[in-house]
This record gives C-alpha cells, structure tokens and sequence, in this order.
C-alpha cells in the first residue's frame, strides 16, 4: 500500500520498494520549501514550523 | 484486554464493544475503556479512550525557537530542499543484478536532491542466491571467478554507491537505514546502524538505526524500515469507520508514541520487546 498522508500534521509516506518481486517498484521524493516567517519580531519566542505545509512529497514508479 | 504490568500483577478482561458505536482497536494498543464488569465476567464499554497526539513533549508540529527558524531559513537561502527516499530490496528475487539501485542512482544523479535515504535490504534473506550463500561474479579485469561473504558483497555494493557518487561529483548527503531482512544484520528490532567498518573509507554516510529520527534543516524525519501500517490493519478489528484504515493506522502510531505499536507484531518483523 503507497500512501503519502498529512495525519494531524504529521506527514506519513509509504515509498514502496524499489523492487516488487519481478517488477520494479517506486520510490519518493519530498521538496520542503523554505519557512516563510512573519516579520514582527518573536525573537526568543517559540514558532511551529508548519512541516506540513511545506512539504511536497512524490511516489514515483521508477 | 490485558491491564498494565506495573500494578505488579496483569489480568485478562473481556470486552464486550456491543455497546461503543464506532471503534478501532488492534492488538497492543494502550486505551481507557469506561463502563461496567457485570456478572458473566464481561466488562460492558461504553467509551473508548485513546491518547492525543500533539503532547508536550511529542512534538510532531512542535514549537521551534524563532532564531533556530531564522538561521535554517537563511540556510535554506530561498530554495527547497528535496529529498529522495528509496527502499530495498534492490534486486529481484532471482538474481543479484542491482539494476534497480543503478536506475535509482542515475535518478539522484539527475535530479541532484540534497537528500538520499536508503533503506535497507542491500542483500535480502529473500533473495535465492543469498538464500543458497553462493555468491561470486566473474571479475571483468581477470575474467576469473571471485568467491565472496556476504560482508565483501555488502561493501562491493557500499563502494559501488560511493564510486558513483565522487564519479558524478554529487553532494548529496547519504543516509542509510538497516532492514530486518538484510543478510549480514541479524538484529530484531530496534537495530543499530550498519557496521562502520564495512563501509568503504573516506565514505560520507550517516547511518541510522531502525527505527530513528533525523533532522534536516528544522524539519524532522522519523523513519521505521517494516510495514507498521499492513500490520496494524491485519490486527485490526474496527466497527462503522468513516476514514480509511491505513488513516486509522497511521494516527495510531502517532496516537501511541512508538514505531510498532503492535503486539504481538509480524512474525516477519523480529522484534526485541525488552
């Protein structure tokens, strides 16, 4: 089962195998933007980094 | 239903869910039933807890310091970061041609990602030739029949990777993640990192155990090399959900805070529970 998933913020990815059995099989490729942050200044203050947001991930059958 | 060990003592309950609308439960999960024992020995739910996800202390969408944040964008210096994942095994079943980690090698040499993660098995127990321990290659220089272990196999493919590598002249940061199914590992999980010493040298890798956790740049990366997720929805007995299993799943394991929470797992997924 391939799957990329955004469970409650969490990205989940399942890439597969490289190889199934006879065939050739799949891998993943994720692209993780740059963190856009606001411009008021929250030095010392604690940010999430919204990963979910940013991140784009691929299963690609090779 | 078992009760935790550390009352000193556990006992077995039986559940009866006529009575919970909607639930998901599989074997090992850590829940809080609210209801009733009645006579028969049963214990009547009414409601099923599960834990939430997003404590303090598991910080998934955890809260960063801004600077951090700042100088990992700066680093990132207005670019994506891309990451390219591949998982064993790389050969068929029936032959030990890496044709597969050669095509996945060409791939990282065109895209350039800054990123490789591979997993593990290089050498699968599956695989015939490893099955029957006879391996050899006729050596293209000499023409001769070379006999080797699976530790010499292990570091031709290593160097193999890391020849590629400084022949393409790729940057790519290497990560390399152990299997249960690799040959020369025989670790149940959790497993340790591949040996260093059979890693060729002046050979740039990191690697992990199964499973762990890395960070690149601000954003973390979990990674378990088994199939949690077919397992979960084999153990699984679930009544009247709107969203799919593997959804179920997945929140289970973050819902649980380990890797595998399943229990017993996989018969194919050795597994140290100490």
């Amino acid at each position: 089962m391939l799957y990329a998933k955004n469970i409650e913020g969490v990205l989940c990815v399942n890439p597969g195998m490289l190889i199934k059995g006879q065939a050739a099989g799949s891998y993943a490729t994720l692209t993780i933007d740059p963190i856009t942050l606001p411009q008021a200044d929250y030095a010392g203050k604690g940010l999430p980094n919204k990963a979910a947001e940013r991140v784009r991930i691929d299963v690609i059958n090779i | 239903m078992n009760t935790t060990e550390e009352n000193g003592q556990t006992f077995k309950l039986r559940l009866n869910l006529g009575e919970v609308p909607v639930y998901t439960l599989f074997e090992g999960e850590v829940v809080v039933a609210e209801g009733c024992a009645d006579s028969n020995s049963k214990f009547n739910v009414n409601r099923i807890f599960k834990p939430v996800i997003n404590s303090s202390y598991s910080v998934p969408r955890g809260i960063y310091d801004f600077d951090y944040l700042k100088r990992c964008q700066t680093m990132q210096n207005s670019k994506a970061l891309s990451m390219m994942v591949g998982a064993g095994p790389f050969t068929t079943a029936d032959s030990l041609s890496y044709d597969a980690l050669r095509d996945l090698l060409e791939l990282v040499n065109r895209d350039r990602p800054h990123t490789l993660v591979l997993l593990g098995p290089f050498m699968d127990v599956n695989n015939q030739d490893i099955k029957s321990g006879d391996i050899c290659f006729s050596d293209p220089k000499s023409g001769s029949t070379v006999f080797m272990d699976f530790d010499d196999l292990f570091t031709q493919i290593m160097t193999y990777i890391k020849t590629f590598f400084t022949q393409n002249k790729l940057t790519t940061k290497l990560v390399i993640v152990p299997s249960a199914r690799e040959i020369n590992h025989l670790h149940p999980l959790p497993q340790p990192a591949y040996a260093a010493n059979l890693m060729p040298k002046d050979f740039e890798v990191t690697l992990l155990g199964n499973p762990q956790t890395f960070r690149v740049n601000d954003i973390t990366v979990g990674v378990l090399n088994a199939d949690i997720v077919k397992d979960l929805c084999l153990s699984m007995v679930a009544k009247d959900i709107k969203v799919p299993k593997i959804d179920v799943a997945l929140q289970s394991v973050l819902e649980q805070r380990t890797f595998y929470p399943c229990y017993p797992g996989n018969p194919n997924t050795p597994i140290d529970w100490e």
